[in-house]
């Protein structure tokens, strides 16, 4: 399994490096940016920093300009790590490629993991770019737990990979990468909280936000972050257990879809 | 007989793009589910702010009035995004070669630059349009806004996206990654434009950068017909809006002749 994945790793950094131009990166980056200049603009010119006193009671903070900023730079940095994930098998299957890496006993796992940690180089700059933004525009962390914001950035990581396994599968099954990966945003970028705290929604689609392991990795993640909340080991365990779930899911619907992927056509 | 040719490549290019760019179901998503869903979580998104008596919104948009800002923004966006999106599209023309038939056929290409841009705007709307209007119903009160007003204005909105869009596909001409637009107008067009957030309250800088897409005219034009105040800002609006739209079909004109010597001049008929 390592070795698929050291090898998948190394291979898609030089595929990305050489043949690739960077016109979903250089996307990513306006779009993440697009987020925290809109929090900006609203907060400081349009409401002059007036805000509701629910906010602080729902969230626990009154710094309404971090709270948006941590919640545009993830919103993007999940967006990306799903898409770079789950369009992996596809472009192969674009590439011609796909059957090549079918036919080999490599693992799936390890070629997913691969996958996943060279992304990262790829995000991790978009998220860096962003962030500067987001300093700029007043981005301040007096008080975060440490311990807590490492757990949750793995809760994170592991959220947003889990994700785009499923995701993969999906376009795998339908052929198509546009409509499904921007419906997927779409709903994320209303159910999971990122530009506003989620006890504004009502009260049906507050508990279809709960189907995804994201809305929580995030709250935690966001609440050690801005208030030092500590993440205990309870608070962890439901987006571990979902994304068990979506993980057994990926694997079983994905074996399925690759036995059929030659089939259909 | 000159606008019968023209009318004659019109029509063939909005039945040549009805053929390629008919996806089935997936238009549901495009067309009505994202534009909707965007508007909902921009909605959300503004609830913490307060909005009461002396609050500062309260002065920039009226107390109860956020749905309907919010939703006039996301039509006339939406308007604009659907032409921007044939631009975007328009390298599929040289992937397919389709472009090399067209410069060599004795049709308009100015008709072909407008049908895409037509077809797209028309195809894309219908649905989220039905959605705004449906909505619109709800959330207004009928006898304030001015219909004769707002009419007119939609039309003229109309007309301003597919020159607007025309005006892109040409300027697609000269690059094979029009792939580009989609990034820089999407985003920056939202924010600038006033979708969320009025222009009247940016700094300078940012108010310099609005007055660049037409986005910002057309909504100051649908703003003041739907809360009924259409003063000096608005008449001005309205002249920058048409002088604007004549500017863009000659540098339409302009640009294609441009490229057609260019390619002329540096390449050989395969154009991609």
């Amino acid at each position: 399994m390592w070795h698929t994945a050291v090898a998948t790793l190394v291979r898609n950094q030089r595929s990305n490096l050489r043949a690739y131009p960077w016109t979903f990166t250089f996307g990513h980056i306006i779009d993440g940016t697009y987020l925290v200049l809109v929090s900006y603009f609203s907060y400081v010119y349009l409401i002059k920093g007036d805000i509701q006193s629910q906010f602080a009671a729902y969230t626990g903070t009154s710094d309404y300009l971090t709270y948006v900023i941590i919640g545009g730079a993830l919103n993007l940095f999940s967006v990306s790590m799903m898409m770079n994930v789950s369009r992996a098998l596809i472009t192969e299957w674009r590439e011609g490629t796909l059957e090549a890496l079918l036919l080999s006993p490599s693992s799936r796992f390890g070629y997913f993991a691969g996958t996943a940690v060279q992304q990262l180089f790829r995000s991790l700059f978009e998220l860096a770019v962003v962030l500067i933004f987001g300093i700029a525009a007043g981005l301040r962390l007096p008080h975060f737990d440490a311990f807590s914001v490492l757990i949750g950035i793995f809760a994170y990581l592991l959220s947003c990979f889990t994700m785009g396994l499923l995701l993969g599968c999906v376009m795998l099954y339908s052929r198509d990468t546009f409509f499904v990966q921007n419906t997927l945003f779409a709903f994320t970028a209303l159910l999971c909280g990122f530009q506003f705290p989620r006890e504004y929604l009502p009260e049906a689609l507050r508990i279809a936000g709960e189907v995804f392991p994201l809305t929580d990795a995030l709250g935690l993640l966001r609440g050690s972050l801005m208030t030092g909340g500590v993440i205990r080991f309870g608070d962890i365990v439901p987006v571990l257990l979902l994304c068990a779930v979506y993980i057994a899911l990926a694997l079983w619907s994905g074996t399925r879809i690759e036995r059929r992927m030659f089939e259909r056509y | 007989m000159k606008l019968r040719r023209y009318m004659i490549s019109l029509r063939a290019e909005i039945l040549k793009q009805h053929r390629s760019r008919t996806r089935g179901k997936a238009v549901f998503f495009s067309m009505l589910l994202w534009p909707a869903f965007a508007f909902l979580t921009s909605y959300y998104a503004m609830q913490p702010y307060r909005t009461g008596e002396g609050s500062a919104l309260s002065r920039v948009i009226p107390p109860g009035g956020i749905p309907l800002f919010l939703l006039s923004g996301y039509l006339v966006f939406q308007l604009f995004w659907t032409t921007v999106h044939s631009a975007w599209l328009f390298e599929q023309e040289r992937k397919q070669s389709t472009l090399e038939i067209i410069f060599l056929t004795s049709s308009s290409k100015m008709a072909f630059l407008f049908g895409r841009s037509l077809y797209s705007l028309f195809n894309g709307i219908w649905m989220f349009a039905a959605f705004s209007f449906l909505t619109f119903w709800f959330v207004t009160n009928p006898g304030q806004v001015k219909w004769a007003v707002l009419l007119p204005v939609l039309a003229l909105i109309v007309c301003s996206a597919v020159i607007w869009g025309a005006m892109l596909s040409a300027v697609s001409l000269f690059s094979r990654d029009s792939g580009l637009l989609y990034y820089v107008f999407q985003a920056p067009m939202e924010l600038f434009g006033g979708v969320r957030i009025p222009p009247s309250v940016f700094p300078v800088w940012a108010k310099g950068l609005s007055l660049l897409f037409p986005v910002t005219y057309s909504l100051i034009l649908v703003r003041g017909a739907l809360y009924g105040s259409t003063g000096g800002q608005w008449m001005w609006s309205l002249v920058v809006l048409i002088a604007a739209d004549a500017a863009l079909v000659w540098l339409t004109g302009y640009l294609l002749a441009r490229a057609e010597r260019h390619a002329r001049l540096k390449g050989n008929w395969s154009l991609f």
